[in-house]
């Protein structure tokens, strides 16, 4: 099919699309209805997170201060001490405060891409940029606070009538949270590559395409 | 009338006068007629969120078809592997009785054959070639230098014409 006739069957598709036109009614609906693209998901995601995170950062400064206050009301009293679960808390507090903060961040880029107004290729470059920046900060939010739970739990497990020493169960406290945290690293950067690999990679070569003696 | 109200109906009268525009990137991008409808949706979406940053500067065709086309290339559907676009919305049609119906079947079937062999940025570029938008507007649209559109006007159409080689 040469120019010329795909210019004629275009002219022929011009005429079928009428048959697709909708009401304006049906416009407006659309205006509100939810968004089905991932990164409206990835958005989604990141704000039930960020929700969910500034919850939880509240929770721990309240217990932490409750905890100073009135030992009684401390709830980890089954496994911490005052102090501990002080630490823990405030250590918590601030772990969840990071990943809020790369949330934001990977939010704020998203929302600037939703409402921008740029050419294919600049919002093709920036796309990208937002896909992975929220991937990357999904996979640091996942490698602090998953080893910092876990050395948490073995702390009260190992040391609940031991206290801290020269051996390899305290050596365990700091090798077990840098091994969890690269594990769940690792593991979160196959799954996002699993999932998102190729459709990024695609992306990549559109935009080197157009980047190219452009 | 409020200020939002003013402003929705606004844009719901300028999308509904150029909506051709967003059927067209639907038809090109998409394989069947429930992801079709989909992409309708997000486009009018994604038009209605951006609005606010249209200024006017460019055409509202041109604006159009730059958050049109942004939201099909970024589309994360995985595409079926299906020999050419479209054929399953034109197997849902009333079949064609006329023979002259027949014939705009075979070439709109034909045309999506031939596009189909085209990544999403040639398609982009191919689409607007098509509907006749000035080499400066397709250059503005894309993001590329106005000489760059014609050098891939060239590879898309060698890639056309090898394809009708092999075939």
């Amino acid at each position: 099919m040469d120019i010329i006739e795909l210019k004629s069957a275009w002219n022929l598709l011009q005429q079928d699309i009428n048959k697709d036109k909708v009401e304006e009614n049906e416009i407006m609906t659309s205006l509100y209805g939810k968004s089905k693209s991932e990164i409206s998901k990835i958005k989604s995601n990141l704000h039930f997170k960020f929700v969910m995170a500034s919850v939880s950062i509240i929770v721990a400064i309240s217990l932490a201060i409750a905890t100073n206050l009135k030992p009684a009301i401390n709830p980890l009293d089954f496994v911490f001490t005052t102090l501990e679960s002080t630490i823990f808390f405030i250590i918590m507090a601030l772990t969840i405060a990071l990943v809020l903060f790369f949330n934001y961040k990977a939010y704020i880029h998203i929302q600037y891409i939703q409402h921008s107004n740029l050419n294919l290729k600049d919002n093709l470059k920036n796309f990208i940029k937002a896909m992975k920046k929220a991937i990357r900060f999904n996979m640091y939010s996942d490698a602090l606070i998953t080893p910092i739970i876990f050395e948490w739990l073995y702390y009260a497990y190992a040391f609940k009538n031991d206290s801290l020493g020269f051996d390899l169960k305290t050596a365990l406290l700091f090798i077990l949270p840098i091994t969890i945290g690269v594990m769940s690293y690792l593991v979160q950067r196959f799954i996002q590559n699993l999932k998102f690999g190729n459709y990024l990679k695609r992306l990549d070569d559109y935009l080197k395409s157009l980047q190219n003696n452009s | 009338m409020s200020k939002l109200e003013n402003k929705e109906s606004e844009f719901i009268k300028l999308v509904s006068e150029s909506q051709g525009i967003i059927h067209k990137v639907c038809r090109l991008y998409c394989d069947d007629h429930t992801h079709r409808e989909d992409l309708f949706q997000e486009i009018i979406l994604q038009l209605w969120k951006s609005y606010p940053s249209f200024k006017g500067n460019s055409k509202f065709s041109s604006w159009m078809y730059r958050v049109g086309l942004n939201v099909a290339i970024q589309d994360f559907r995985k595409e079926k592997k299906r020999k050419y676009l479209f054929l399953e919305s034109l197997e849902v049609k009333e079949p064609s009785i006329s023979p002259k119906n027949n014939d705009k079947d075979e070439r709109i079937n034909a045309l999506y054959k031939a596009i189909s062999k085209l990544d999403k940025i040639e398609k982009a570029i191919m689409m607007l070639y098509l509907d006749e938008v000035p080499n400066e507007d397709i250059a503005e649209i894309i993001g590329i230098s106005q000489n760059y559109v014609r050098v891939k006007m060239t590879r898309i159409r060698t890639k056309l014409a090898n394809d009708i080689k092999i075939n």
